[in-house]
């Protein structure tokens, strides 16, 4: 399979006017066509914008240095005739909450007319609205929810009307920005199943962004975790969490409580703040592992054991 | 027995529905949201009682309506035996010493204009000091209320008390924060805690902290809770018993280790099935029920949860609404819709109650009744076994339920559950 | 200094002066700055013009419409009195009506704002009728209507203005309290059994106050304004009060001759007022807190 999406040595910081907040730092990620790539990690540490900046969604004060090919071409060297064409076309995104996405005056007919008229100005809403209830179809929603307008709909109803939304051109990536945190339980686990059977009929890959180790672990083939803005470790599924290797998934792994949790516990201190320069390794105060060369030199992220792990630590 | 400490009789509220004007000269101006409608248990002291459900099933408002914030529509809250259902000014006002909220979001339940010490200083120049029997001494001592203020600190681990005195809220961190939260409810010597999705919005590293935290201080403090989450994981870790909330009911009660060894009605186990598990060599595909919860302002008739149950009966509240969830539910494939264009658009359906007509007008109507006849022959299944008649009223084709059966909570193996299938 | 008025035990008041001086070196920072230099300007003109001014304001002290030069730095009126002088003691009015005019809007506005927005409901809807009701009137009508009913004097034109600004106070007052009503450390407030007006006095004022200082500079700039149309209009102050929009009524006939007597009056006011808008805008840039929070949240999106 060939690299769909690459990332390298991607960094986004912000300017604010409590100074630079360095989101994102030297991240290389590449996801293989037909894959489920899960984005895991806590808040704050920068997984939505390492989503959006693949997209060019961020807000003015960001600075992205690095690059994003996407099927070979330079997505921060495009115009922004061409970006607007990428996005939605071959590129799509969904967010954790479809409301603020939908248009509340407009009926869900004319999302879908005017999204596609956004990239082929020609099609008439007759052809339009027969595609839409195509797709619709796909993600099981019945039809007349056309005439409805967006606060008729159901939270789940929602949610799938905008994956239909990203749908209608096939796109080849789908990044999913905790697309089902706003849900319940059970709803969560329709949605992600729907992606999933979907992927495969639009064969279509996924980067699920996403704090929630278990939907990364029933979902997605390979995982890259985050910390602190950069991968603290990244690989195959089922090797990284049977055995993580990086202090950081460890802990985070322990600390999961599910059903068959008899102990707590929990990685030491807090998330570190993002503004300002840091030498070293960013989990360097949590870690139980740390040594004197942690405090002042990063680990760059290296390929570890017989699953070729990339993992960011000085342990390995 | 001894008595329990808070007890929840048959507890109902609604809410009205703001609807527009226009809307309510239509009639439709007193919908109510049947938020809580009829929950019954009751929590001993020193046990940790968990309500779990989803969002809107009512386990917040039941929250709400214990510490006074919301008032009951009907039912009775006994707190020690004393009825505090709709408490005077003055009840009200020493029942909030003795039951208190956690919140979801400690950052946002601080003012950010208050320093957290002035926090805490306010509630005791309020309420008082806590005195040596428990009874509470007004004062008027600014230095005796900042010496409580440092006590309280000193208690929920925030040292040197001085130090965070004039802290304001963000310039502490998340933990800090809860840590000042649950300061500033100690403060008032509660005996119930209700704590609501305490543990929520926190990242799972720092999650098990505070649940360690919040152990630690019903240890101190003699505490019982009342644990309201929507993760079932967590109350199975915190809970001695627990309450599975749907749509405003309990569906399933009893001791946290019986239900979750062996859960007996279809929710809780949908719930629990739904868990996503970090594990991924135990992927299984899930049966998970279909659609989803629906408008509480219009539940479903009988059991709540039938339209979504996977081991639906006859006789579980079958209604003329479901008819019409049906069609769409079949029509989403292309296929089945063209055969059976004839019965359709599904706008054209009508439920009242137990029945579902549609209004043929000038056309025909019996082939849309052979038609509905063989769709409902054909889903067969428990809804099919519902159906009263299938009729023609003048030019109105009519599908008629038989009422569901009654459904009341019933002892089944150790634990309380409502379900026509014990 | 930033630090020790965000830190400190500190009143409301404190915190707000924290909070602007954290941000006092922006773009807005500056525009405050410059707005309240002039405005301080002003007022020690006004406080020191018996010592300042260099004639009497009142007296003919020359020929008139002499232009500007000389013994008179803005030259003399059509009654032969200094412009310079009755600038300087001219200032006085409009600050006075500023003092007394948003005292009372606010004195007014604030409470029942506060207490509206709390109550919700029929008594909300009820104070809010009466507001939206004089706030339809146009500002400048109102106040003509006022001022033509109660007569003049300084206090019966504050009171008009004042009349005409206490929907704006109530509006936004009202409007952000129906919006941290909301807010869980409202509520909380509420659980912990405290009395209705500690909740609104410690916990819902402090998070409103920000919007008092954005809407009292507007309030001041259009007080000005209209202070000096009512002037013009000849609904002013009594003659013998020298006045900026009184002198603007005096000479603008005689524009072509000494363009001086009406200009650097009208000057004035522009200079005023433009302070005061200074003020006001960049307020509102730094205590507005929804700007701030979208600021903050580009930037700390991850």
């Amino acid at each position: 399979m060939s690299a769909l999406l690459e990332l390298e040595h991607l960094s986004v910081t912000f300017e604010t006017p409590q100074g630079p907040v360095h989101a994102v730092q030297d991240v290389s990620l590449t996801i293989e066509g037909g894959s489920i790539v899960g984005l895991v990690g806590e808040s704050g540490c920068g997984k939505s914008t390492l989503g959006r900046a693949i997209l060019r969604l961020l807000p003015e004060n960001a600075t992205v240095a690095g690059s994003v090919r996407f099927a070979g071409r330079d997505v921060l060297a495009l115009s922004p005739k061409e970006i607007r064409d990428l996005r939605g076309r071959n590129l799509a995104m969904i967010f954790q909450d479809p409301m603020t996405r939908l248009n509340p005056l407009m009926r869900i007919r004319d999302h879908f007319i005017e999204t596609i008229r956004a990239h082929n100005p020609a099609v008439k809403s007759g052809q339009a609205l027969e595609r839409a209830k195509k797709v619709l179809a796909d993600v099981r929603v019945p039809s007349d929810r056309l005439g409805m307008y967006p606060h008729e709909l159901s939270g789940g109803m929602r949610q799938r009307v905008m994956i239909a939304l990203c749908l209608l051109f096939k796109p080849a990536l789908l990044i999913a920005d905790e697309p089902t945190t706003a849900l319940d339980v059970i709803l969560e686990a329709q949605i992600l199943q729907l992606l999933q059977s979907i992927m495969h009929e639009y064969s279509m890959s996924v980067l699920l962004i996403t704090h929630n180790l278990g939907l990364v672990a029933e979902f997605s083939d390979r995982v890259a975790v985050m910390y602190a803005g950069r991968i603290a470790e990244e690989g195959a599924t089922p090797p990284l969490f049977r055995e993580p290797r990086h202090p950081y998934t460890q802990g985070l792994l322990r600390s999961v409580i599910d059903l068959e949790t008899t102990s707590l516990y929990s990685v030491p201190g807090e998330p570190p703040s993002l503004l300002g320069e840091t030498a070293g390794c960013p989990f360097y105060p949590r870690c139980d592992k740390r040594m004197a060369v942690c405090e002042t030199v990063y680990p760059e992220p290296r390929l570890v054991g017989e699953d070729h792990r990339k993992v960011a630590c000085h342990l390995y | 027995m001894t008595e329990p400490l808070l007890e929840v009789r048959d507890l109902k509220v609604y809410f009205p529905v703001f609807s527009g004007f226009v809307q309510r000269l239509l009639g439709g101006g007193d919908a109510r949201v049947h938020a809580v409608d009829g929950v019954t248990f009751s929590i001993a002291e020193g046990e940790v009682f968990g309500l779990v459900g989803e969002s809107g099933c009512g386990k917040s408002t039941i929250a709400k309506t214990l510490v006074g914030l919301v008032r009951a529509t009907s039912g009775r809250l006994l707190f020690r035996g004393e009825d505090v259902t709709r408490p005077d000014p003055k009840t009200l006002f020493r029942l909030r010493e003795r039951i208190q909220l956690i919140y979801q979001d400690a950052h946002a339940a601080l003012s950010p204009a208050m320093t957290v010490g002035e926090a805490i200083a306010d509630v005791l120049r309020t309420h008082g000091l806590p005195g040596p029997s428990g009874n509470r001494v007004q004062t008027k001592s600014e230095d005796a209320i900042r010496e409580a203020v440092y006590r309280t600190f000193d208690d929920v681990g925030l040292r040197p008390p001085a130090f965070y005195y004039n802290k304001y809220p963000d310039e502490l961190s998340g933990g800090q924060k809860q840590r000042v939260v649950a300061a500033r409810v100690l403060a008032l010597r509660p005996q119930l805690i209700v704590a609501d999705e305490p543990v929520a919005m926190l990242d799972m590293s720092v999650r098990a902290r505070m649940l360690e935290f919040l152990m630690e201080l019903k240890a101190k403090y003699h505490l019982t809770y009342l644990f309201i989450t929507h993760d079932l994981a967590t109350a199975k870790f915190m809970c001695d018993r627990i309450g599975i909330m749907y749509l405003g009911r309990i569906v399933e009660m009893g001791r946290a280790s019986t239900i979750y060894a062996d859960p007996k009605h279809p929710y809780t186990k949908a719930l629990l099935e739904a868990i996503p598990i970090p594990d991924p060599e135990r992927k299984t595909k899930k049966i998970l029920p279909r659609g989803e919860v629906p408008n509480a302002v219009w539940p479903p008739a009988g059991c709540r949860f039938h339209p979504r149950c996977p081991a639906v009966l006859a006789s579980c509240g079958w209604e003329g609404r479901d008819v019409i969830a049906l069609l769409e539910e079949r029509w989403l494939s292309p296929e089945l819709a063209e055969r059976e264009a004839l019965a359709g658009p599904v706008k054209e359906w009508e439920a009242d109650g137990l029945i579902a007509r549609r209004q043929m007008g000038k056309t025909d109507p019996g082939p849309v009744y052979d038609l509905i006849r063989r769709i409902l022959l054909e889903s067969g299944g428990p809804m099919a076994g519902a159906v009263r008649k299938v009729s023609i009223e003048g030019t109105v084709v009519v599908v008629e339920f038989r009422p569901p059966d009654l459904l009341v909570p019933k002892e089944a193996e150790g634990r309380v559950v409502e379900c026509l299938l014990y | 200094m930033a630090g020790w008025f965000a830190r400190g035990r500190t009143s409301l008041v404190g915190r707000l002066i924290g909070t602007f001086l954290g941000q006092s070196r922006t773009i807005a920072g500056i525009l405050v700055w410059i707005g309240l230099g002039v405005v301080l300007t002003i007022l020690v003109l006004a406080l020191l013009a018996p010592f300042i001014a260099p004639f009497d304001p009142n007296t003919k002290v020359a020929s008139p419409e002499l232009p500007p030069g000389g013994a008179f730095l803005m030259g003399t009126d059509r009654g032969g009195q200094d412009v310079l002088s009755r600038i300087i003691w001219g200032s006085r009015v409009p600050l006075a009506i500023i003092a007394v005019s948003t005292t009372i809007s606010l004195a007014l506005g604030l409470p029942l704002g506060l207490v509206s927005g709390f109550a919700g409901g029929r008594m909300d809807r009820g104070i809010l009728l009466v507001m939206d009701s004089i706030y339809a009137f146009p500002g400048l009508l109102l106040a003509i209507a006022i001022a033509a009913v109660i007569g003049r004097g300084i206090l019966n034109i504050s009171f008009a203005i004042a009349v005409v600004y206490i929907p704006t106070y109530f509006r936004v007052i009202r409007n952000h309290v129906t919006s941290v009503k909301q807010e869980p450390y409202v509520e909380a407030a509420v659980a912990l059994g405290m009395p209705r007006r500690r909740v609104i006095g410690r916990y819902i004022l402090p998070n409103v106050a920000q919007s008092i200082p954005v809407i009292f500079s507007v309030n001041a700039a259009d007080a000005v304004l209209t202070e000096a149309g009512l002037a013009v209009l000849g609904l002013g102050l009594p003659p013998g009060i020298p006045d900026w929009g009184f002198d603007i009524s005096l000479n603008w006939q005689r524009f072509d001759v000494s363009w001086w007597a009406t200009f650097f009056p009208g000057l004035f006011i522009l200079i005023l007022t433009t302070a005061l808008t200074f003020v006001g805008e960049g307020l509102n840039d730094i205590l507005n807190p929804l700007l701030r929070k979208r600021e903050y949240k580009a930037g700390a999106q991850a």
